[in-house]
């Protein structure tokens, strides 16, 4: 008897244990994710762009997505003359908070600059079907709270109705199921839109060939910014699709991926 | 329907050759004629040449050549078969006909020769009649020269009935007409070319087979007022005719240098639809050839190095989209032409140099709306960004154009620009000071523009909700309150079975303890022991009243005992009986001697405990604590 009370003493010694290591891992990295965010701000704000987007990228590579990062990740690919990967970080920063104006009216205008910049003349703007607009038009984190919200509170009301059998409870998971059958349309809008895959082209001129090889002939001219659909891979190379429904191959380190 | 046709041909050319004995003479001949004597300018007529023979089938068929004549269609090839008896026997005859719909061209003077067509049968090599079309007043064919009558009459839709129908003698023309509303414009100028399709009956299908090339001319398609997938067709007398007329194809067509320029054919196929919707007696339609003459424009006032492609009627529109600037600010200068011509094509007026500004390459963008005049706008965004502060102008720019309804050029010049420039001078690319963030490739054309700046907060924000959709721990939130919702209704469920069990179990044992004591209480009861017998009555009582409230009550007063079962949902009338029973009992334990004592008495009271604790049995009493 003794025995077994000594184990069950130290197994939960060591579970505690796990769960403060597991704590303390959260949150060390959380003060390496916010020590390199004010690494890229300091190098931003002196100038040091290659620098920020450095440390930007570090964050984003070890903290969870954020629109602040995508933000000023593609401010400073705009000072650092790098137009499309700043399209593309503004691009992700819009997918991450569809609310966000500053990131629209930067990548409007970093788009804007692109075109200019451009020798092709590939319209870059397209507009997506209403669904796919009504889906992005409402933020991730705010889809996905609501519907778990109204999700659990449907299921407690229902358990709450069989303790006891009120009519306002009834009424009410009424309206939380109405409620979270809307929000999870929406969410699965969202999930079905983050398995398209959209990008961005990179390079400020790229030549989108006609196959899957340098070999091949170039289809057409494009320019940094332009969003395309990835309609299919081989090997290194993307097979990508304009708004224009123009098609070509390009290599997969000129298009990031939003 | 295409058997029923050859049927009824052959049907036709066997009475034919039966009601005509002489055409034995014709049975091996190859001859040529015209549907009638005489042709007007542009009125179509049918030249056919019909080789009769028994021998082998004919090869390398070579027709006259129709010099001197318009080809309007064909050929048209035609095959029957006939039987001839006489002789001593019967003989079958191949009929070939190839027919041609051609017209005398407008201005043609004299008769015009139609020469001999060949055809080889077997090792002989046959040469056909000459014929000769006299030009002469539109008239039907004369009865003897539309043939034996080999076939039947409307088969190839150009033999309707002559005799009846004096201009019918044309139906089933078809022509292609190519028309340009001017056979002579200056280099620049837009001639405006369509192509008609003529038909004097109605036709199923319609197949470009050739589009007729521009070479020397810039072209611009008008679109097509046609409704999508056919024809719009009016009706329309020419030549004492009727047709039905439709615009097949439309341009705008620009003379890009002087000389004469030719516009090729058109080529084209209409049939007709059989039965199951095939295309059945297809003709083939070619269109003229249509010269223009580009003429070069007036040396008089042109300007040095004018544009040629500057011919129409033009405005000229300059503006920028902010007047007043920083240093390193962009200003976007459009220079915008808008008017009919080769707007395509015009050439805008350079961008002066501008002292202190630097100009990027400009965009180009050109709207043309091709009706029947083209016109449309052609724009020029040029990017200017300044170096130095200061007030600048933009002089004044002229664009210079030919118009060749007033046959002069025409000046038009825009008003001249007022920017002022704020700030100091600077770089002219923005970009980091240190060398760590040296600007890209890129940056060197990379303008000054102002964007939001970045988010220093101390703490980046996050997209909690997007990394908690992505994990394990969503997939949980879903997957979770089913499942407990499912096992909290199980466990309902379980909770009323067990429930429903103990009841079960209790009334089982309050019967058995009733049967028991009421049993013990009668032998009491039998035996003259009246104490003992109400001492088992009162027990058996308190034994159920325990059990079915799962509380001793033993021990408890009568009013105590009253209160509990009145708390637990006993009626008030039951309570009071339990009482009395209980009451009777101590009465007569501590009254011996008296009624009580006695058989029946003893007997009426077993009959009201059994009755009581039946009653107590069935009753839905409210579980409950301690007493």
């Amino acid at each position: 008897m003794k025995r077994r009370a000594g184990v069950n003493r130290a197994a939960g010694v060591l579970g505690l244990a796990a769960v403060l290591l597991v704590v303390g891992q959260g949150r060390a990295r959380a003060d390496r994710v916010d020590e390199a965010w004010r690494r890229g701000n300091e190098a931003y704000l002196h100038g040091d762009y290659a620098g920020a987007v450095a440390a930007y990228q570090e964050v984003n590579r070890q903290g969870p997505a954020s629109a602040d990062v995508a933000f000023n990740l593609g401010d400073a690919y705009f000072h650092k003359g790098e137009l499309g990967p700043s399209i593309w970080a503004f691009e992700r920063a819009l997918a991450l908070d569809p609310n966000d104006d500053d990131a629209r009216y930067n990548l409007d205008k970093a788009r804007k600059l692109s075109a200019r910049r451009a020798h092709d003349r590939i319209e870059g703007d397209d507009k997506d079907p209403a669904w796919m607009r009504l889906v992005a038009g409402v933020a991730p984190s705010t889809t996905t709270w609501l519907f778990v919200a109204l999700y659990l509170g449907f299921f407690a009301a229902l358990i709450g109705r069989r303790w006891a059998r009120s009519e306002w409870l009834t009424a009410g998971a009424a309206v939380l199921a109405a409620g979270a059958l809307l929000t999870g349309v929406l969410l699965a809008g969202r999930v079905h839109l983050d398995r398209i895959p959209f990008g961005v082209l990179l390079p400020d001129e790229i030549a989108v060939k006609e196959g899957a090889d340098t070999n091949y002939r170039t289809s057409f001219d494009a320019h940094a910014g332009l969003r395309v659909r990835i309609v299919d891979q081989d090997q290194d190379w993307l097979r990508v699709r304009l708004a224009n429904g123009l098609e070509g191959w390009v290599r997969t380190q000129d298009v990031g991926r939003i | 329907m295409a058997a029923t046709r050859t049927g009824l041909a052959s049907l036709a050319v066997a009475l034919a050759t039966l009601a005509a004995p002489g055409a034995w003479a014709a049975s091996s001949g190859f001859s040529a004629s015209i549907d009638r004597a005489a042709a007007a300018p542009d009125q179509p007529f049918v030249y056919r040449v019909t080789l009769t023979t028994s021998q082998e089938q004919p090869e390398n068929f070579r027709p006259p050549d129709f010099r001197g004549l318009r080809v309007l269609g064909g050929p048209f090839m035609q095959t029957g078969m006939s039987m001839v008896m006489g002789g001593g026997g019967t003989k079958v005859e191949n009929n070939i006909t190839w027919s041609y719909q051609l017209s005398v061209p407008a201005g043609t003077k004299g008769p015009v020769p139609i020469g001999a067509a060949h055809v080889r049968v077997g090792s002989q090599e046959l040469t056909s009649n000459s014929v000769t079309v006299r030009i002469g007043a539109a008239a039907p064919p004369p009865a003897q020269q539309r043939g034996p009558g080999f076939f039947p009459r409307g088969l190839f839709g150009d033999e309707p009935e002559a005799e009846e129908q004096p201009l019918s003698s044309q139906a089933g023309t078809a022509f292609l007409r190519a028309v340009a509303d001017k056979k002579r414009a200056y280099v620049g100028e837009q001639v405006t070319v369509s192509w008609y399709l003529y038909l004097s009956e109605p036709q199923s299908n319609f197949t470009p087979i050739t589009q007729p090339k521009s070479d020397g001319f810039w072209t611009e398609e008008i679109p097509s007022t046609n409704p999508q997938g056919r024809l719009a067709f009016t009706e329309k007398e020419e030549g004492g005719q009727h047709f039905q007329v439709a615009v097949v194809l439309q341009r705008a067509l620009f003379p890009l240098a002087p000389g004469k320029l030719n516009v090729t054919p058109m080529e084209a196929e209409v049939s007709r639809a059989d039965f199951f919707g095939r295309p059945v007696r297809a003709r083939r339609l070619k269109s003229d050839p249509l010269p223009i003459e580009a003429v070069a424009l007036p040396h008089e006032g042109q300007p040095q190095n004018f544009p040629a492609a500057n011919v129409g009627h033009f405005t000229l529109d300059v503006a920028v989209d902010r007047a007043a600037v920083a240093v390193g600010d962009a200003v976007t200068l459009t220079v915008t032409v808008r008017g009919d011509g080769n707007v395509r094509n015009v050439a805008l007026p350079a961008l002066p140099t501008l002292p202190g500004w630097k100009g990027y390459e400009p965009k180009t963008s050109v709207s043309v709306e091709s009706g029947a005049t083209v016109q449309g706008t052609k724009t020029l965004e040029w990017l200017i960004r300044p170096e130095q502060p200061g007030n600048t102008t933009i002089p004044a720019l002229t664009f210079v154009s030919f118009d060749p309804t007033a046959k002069r050029y025409v000046e038009v010049q825009s008003k001249p620009i007022e920017l002022v420039v704020s700030g100091e001078a600077k770089g002219a690319v923005i970009g980091p000071p240190t060398a760590a963030g040296a600007p890209g490739a890129g940056a060197a054309s990379v303008i000054t523009t102002e964007i939001r700046p970045i988010r220093v907060r101390a703490t980046p924000s996050r997209s909690s909700g997007a990394s908690f959709l992505r994990g394990a721990g969503f997939k949980a939130t879903l997957v979770t309150p089913p499942l407990a919702f499912v096992a909290f209704v199980f466990a309902g469920r379980m909770r009323d079975r067990l429930s429903r069990d103990e009841r079960r179990t209790s009334r089982r044992r309050l019967r058995s303890i009733a049967r028991r004591r009421l049993h013990a209480a009668a032998a009491h009861r039998d035996a003259g022991r009246a104490g003992a017998f109400y001492v088992e009555i009162e027990r058996v009582l308190r034994d159920a009243l325990s059990e079915k409230l799962r509380v001793p009550v033993g021990g408890l007063r009568l009013d105590e005992l009253a209160a509990l079962l009145g708390a637990r949902g006993l009626p008030a009338d039951e309570v009071t009986r339990v009482r009395g029973v209980l009451e009777a009992c101590d009465e007569a334990r501590f009254s011996p001697g008296g009624e009580a004592a006695g058989k029946p008495a003893q007997d009426a009271m077993l009959e009201r405990a059994a009755a009581l604790i039946d009653t107590i049995e069935k009753a839905p009493l409210a579980p409950g604590g301690q007493a």
